[in-house]
């Protein structure tokens, strides 16, 4: 039997979408009562939603669908370096004084939650693509 | 990497998602495969050529451009 790298049923897809949105809609409430949103509680409902969105089989789930993600999750992982590197160093660090200060950078759950965004997106752009082209 | 599924497949008068259905994989997939936008792997290949009666030599063929390095 052969095992697939991405190990959810289609159907945790839709445990992804509802995880999402339940966790926007709490956000949402916490928002309306304390005037603030905490950005790691964004980026781990981010995380949980798209974890399952993104890693789930699809419904024909074959080697050109697991070779899209895999490129996709390449290209995310780069991106996401990059722009963490950046928005660390011109935006929480720009004062740093190496005697003084202790590094400061975004958290992990913003870092999986940016690399799963673009990774979800690429795989889902390339995908329509594929689809878009003339059939028959 | 050159392909004639488009010829085979119209030759065994047989649609694209009859191809994908037989072979187990999304017409997508074939569609790519087709306009030689993704290459398939060696499993996938044979399984082609043989819902399509043919060698794996006769549907797909190397370009000038794939002895190029990949990497």
């Amino acid at each position: 039997m052969k095992s697939s790298s991405f190990p959810y049923s289609y159907w945790l897809k839709a445990l992804g979408v509802l995880i999402f949105i339940l966790k926007m809609i709490s956000l949402f409430l916490q928002y309306r009562e304390k005037g603030a949103i905490d950005p790691n509680q964004l980026a781990l409902g981010i995380c949980w939603g798209l974890f399952f969105i993104f890693f789930s089989k699809e419904k024909v789930d074959d080697e050109m669908t697991h070779a899209l993600k895999f490129r996709a999750l390449a290209t995310a992982v780069i991106i996401s370096f990059f722009s963490t590197l950046f928005y660390n160093y011109y935006f929480l660090n720009w004062q740093y004084n190496q005697r003084r200060d202790l590094v400061l950078s975004i958290s992990a759950y913003q870092f999986l939650a940016l690399t799963l965004i673009i990774a979800t997106t690429i795989y889902y752009y390339r995908r329509h693509q594929s689809s878009n082209s003339k059939t028959e | 990497m050159k392909n004639t599924i488009k010829l085979e497949r119209a030759r065994n008068d047989m649609t694209q998602a009859e191809l994908a259905e037989k072979v187990k994989v999304a017409r997508q997939t074939i569609i790519a495969i087709e306009a030689g936008r993704f290459v398939p792997s060696t499993m996938l290949a044979f399984k082609i050529a043989k819902v399509l009666n043919c060698k794996v030599d006769e549907i797909f063929g190397l370009e000038e451009g794939d002895w190029e390095p990949t990497i």
